[in-house]
């Protein structure tokens, strides 16, 4: 049968030595943006690599490498190396894996390296019955054909391996889309839909909510499409001063009703309607606030307090009625520390039960007030703002199965291998001869040991059955 | 007994097992190579132990994380893996003398770890940032993946000085003669490569994962992911070459050394090298 004749494009396109000067030269120029930095300002490149080495990083935007033409287009260039070779190679898979193997010439199935013979006696036809159910007994499901010079029987195991090197190509394939798909530089060129996907931050007082996010690119406002309301904001250290957490408690709002409220951490962020709000920082303003938390209930409130009426009385409601808090005096003491000043504050608590209390405490350390129904935990503290940063990827889903898949054609590819074994029955000096002959496209040395043992097992069951 | 002390004897416990290895390459001993088999398994539940204690230790801090934690932490951990993997290695392949290339290895990785003062051993809470399960899937996989590849390199240079007594027709009696066969060096090294391939390509998986959770990004061409990604392609291209082109021989024994050298940039360049680079300049 004469081959069609490629088209050279084509051919050169589904090469594996394109492939690998692709992945060379994506492995060697990626060392660029490691050792120039990223996203500096231009000064920067001029006082590290001087004028001249400013020049080259400007003309070949080594200052944001992987997001430039170039290095985009390699990636393009190699995702159609993938993709063609892809389409190339696999009909010829399709029909390896779908091979009529009981049609092979029995000559050429008696030349193969693995095989076992098995001398049976008796008929043929009573042989292959038994051969049938012995096989079958092992795990392997067996095809039947009869032939002028004897019968062959066939079965296979992990045919579909085969297939795993095209998972693994077609994975890195679909983790490719799924950046393009949560690019923001693409929502807004190419899809004029900037909400579509997008990274952004935003720094939200406690207290306050946010209809809108600000672009990391340009700075542009993003709608949300819902409101968020930061709640509060709390840092925890450790005995040693390292910070332990930073929790944000975040409320969202449709159309001014709450629809779910939450506390998010670093590795703990919250998703609505595709969007996810990650703790990333956080900032003092300079004000004070009041945190008071029912250790009962758990229920946090938080009291602004307004520097020129710093002596307001704050209300909030509790199960049994109201409750109200007010600073009576506050004045400034020499911080513990040495340095600076704190405040020292006589405080005024009641709530729907008993006589109201009335303590001193000092800024930044919480204290416990003990009330006839409940607890209160209550601390005077720097008013934050949090900084969050909220983003849209619709294509992550892509990404993550497409990692999947990868690990699980990595798997197929490497571990697992497509085992077949014919077992040829004919008759030699009227008596019944087995001939069971195995291939397999990885790890034959330990594919040999299981054909031997199966000629082995059948021939002592012939043994015992006489 | 602490854990430190455990990892002491352990640093012992692999001197002693890589000199009986080393024994076994140049003397032809079988005893001696059992022997550094038994040091090397002696050592790793020495090493376990130690990390069990090191793990549990961080619980009476009142910490409690995983020891993986820093610097330390992985080349401990780093050790660990590569004698483990190289002790499975000997049982599957039944070549010794590879002990004498492998097991060098975590030795130095734990003789590092002692002498560099430099390298914080204390157990320290966790920033939020790093609390997380991602982030041990993570370096768990990464680390078997790099020991893997440790060991593929050790192997690519017993390729290489076997080939070059061959080429030089060096009787058999001398020192590479105690070689294995290049063909199973060969086999042995490409097979080494794919398991520590699978591993790799968790380890950056879980990685973006854990950077997805913390972030919001799962890449950011930051150095250190630019660089596993670097050492993947490396090991993607042996892969391919060997496969498809059918590279073999000292090619891949190069490829092994090679893919390792970038190993070692990803764990130690960037944290170092890189950041020394970017310290000059900026100043
Ligand atoms: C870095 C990205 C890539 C990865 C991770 C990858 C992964 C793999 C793996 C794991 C194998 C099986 C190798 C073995 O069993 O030893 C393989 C084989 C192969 N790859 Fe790739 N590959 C990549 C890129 C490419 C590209 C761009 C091409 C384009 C030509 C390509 C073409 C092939 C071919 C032709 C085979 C042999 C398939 C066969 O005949 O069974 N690969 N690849």
């Amino acid at each position: 049968m004469a081959a069609k004749a490629k088209n050279p494009v084509w051919a050169f396109l589904a090469s594996v030595q394109l492939a690998l000067l692709l992945i060379g030269l994506l492995a060697s120029t990626s060392i660029i943006g490691t050792v120039v930095q990223q996203n500096k300002p231009p000064e920067h490149y001029a006082e590290t690599w001087g004028k001249t080495g400013a020049a080259v990083i400007d003309a070949f935007n080594l200052d944001d490498m992987y997001n430039s033409v170039w290095f985009l287009a390699l990636l393009g260039a190699f995702s159609l190396n993938l993709t063609v070779c892809s389409i190339d190679r696999l009909p010829g898979v399709i029909r390896v894996v779908r091979k009529d193997n009981l049609g092979t010439a029995t000559e050429q199935l008696l030349k193969m390296k693995m095989q076992h013979k098995v001398q049976r006696g008796g008929s043929v036809e009573t042989a292959a019955q038994h051969l049938l159910g012995y096989l079958s007994g092992k795990g392997w499901k067996a095809a039947r054909r009869d032939k002028e010079d004897g019968t062959l029987f066939f079965a296979q195991k992990g045919g579909w391996t085969r297939y795993g090197v095209y998972v693994v190509h077609i994975s890195i394939l679909i983790i490719l889309l799924g950046a393009v798909i949560g690019s923001p530089t693409v929502a807004k060129k190419i899809f004029k839909n900037p909400q579509f996907a997008f990274k952004g931050g935003v720094l939200l007082p406690e207290l306050r909510s946010t209809e809108r996010i600000f672009s990391y690119d340009d700075e542009s406002e993003i709608p949300l499409g819902f409101t968020v309301r930061c709640n509060f904001f709390d840092i925890h250290f450790y005995d040693n001063g390292m910070p332990k957490d930073f929790v944000s408690g975040l409320t969202v709002l449709e159309q001014g009703k709450e629809v779910l409220t939450t506390n998010i951490e670093v590795n703990k962020p919250l998703t609505y309607k595709g969007i996810t709000f990650y703790q990333s920082s956080y900032n003092d303003m300079h004000r004070p606030i009041i945190h008071l938390t029912n250790l009962t209930t758990g229920k946090k409130t938080v009291f602004p307090v307004n520097p020129e009426q710093w002596d307001a009385t704050h209300s909030w409601q509790e199960e049994g009625g109201q409750g109200m808090l007010r600073i009576q005096e506050a004045r400034s003491v020499p911080a513990e520390n040495g340095t600076g000043t704190s405040t020292e504050m006589q405080m005024w608590l009641m709530d729907s039960q008993g006589p109201p209390s009335m303590f001193p405490m000092s800024y930044g350390r919480p204290v416990i007030v003990e009330r006839p129904s409940t607890k209160y935990e209550l601390k005077i503290g720097p008013h934050y703002a949090t900084g969050l940063q909220v983003s849209k990827d619709p294509g992550v889903w892509w990404v993550y199965s497409g990692c999947a898949l990868m690990l699980l054609g990595l798997y197929a590819a490497f571990f697992m291998s497509h085992r077949k074994i014919w077992a040829y029955v004919h008759e030699v000096n009227g008596g019944a001869v087995v001939v069971f002959i195995g291939n397999a496209n990885k790890n034959s040395l330990g594919f040999e040991k299981t054909l031997a043992a199966l000629a082995e097992g059948f021939s002592s069951k012939n043994d015992s059955s006489n | 007994m602490n854990s430190s002390q455990l990892f002491g004897i352990t640093t012992i416990a692999y001197l002693l097992s890589s000199v009986c290895y080393i024994g076994l390459f140049v003397f032809r001993n079988k005893k001696v190579g059992q022997v550094g088999l038994g040091l090397a398994v002696l050592g790793i539940l020495a090493q376990t132990v130690g990390l069990g204690l090191r793990w549990q230790e961080s619980y009476t801090l009142g910490i409690g994380h995983a020891p993986l934690t820093n610097m330390y932490e992985s080349l401990l951990f780093f050790a660990w893996c590569a004698a483990i993997f190289y002790v499975l290695l000997e049982i599957k392949f039944k070549l010794p003398v590879i002990g004498a290339f492998a097991m060098p290895i975590p030795f130095i990785t734990l003789a590092y770890t002692s002498v560099d003062k430099g390298l914080s051993r204390d157990i320290s809470p966790l920033v939020p940032a790093l609390q997380s399960n991602w982030l041990i899937a993570h370096v768990i996989t990464c680390f078997i993946g790099y020991g893997a590849f440790a060991v593929a390199a050790g192997l690519g240079i017993m390729y290489l000085l076997k080939q070059f007594g061959h080429d030089r027709k060096f009787s058999a009696d001398t020192l590479i003669g105690s070689l294995p066969e290049l063909r199973t060096l060969d086999d042995v090294i490409h097979k080494t490569i794919v398991f520590g391939f699978m591993w790799l390509s968790a380890g950056i998986i879980t990685g973006a994962v854990w950077a997805n959770e913390a972030w919001g990004t799962y890449w950011s061409w930051d150095p250190k992911e630019t660089w596993s990604i670097i050492t993947w392609f490396v090991y993607a291209l042996t892969l391919h070459a060997r496969f498809t082109r059918g590279w073999n021989g000292s090619r891949i024994a190069w490829l092994a050394i090679i893919g390792f050298i970038s190993v070692f940039f990803t764990y130690f360049g960037v944290n170092y090298l890189l950041a020394g680079l970017h310290s000059y300049g900026s100043n």
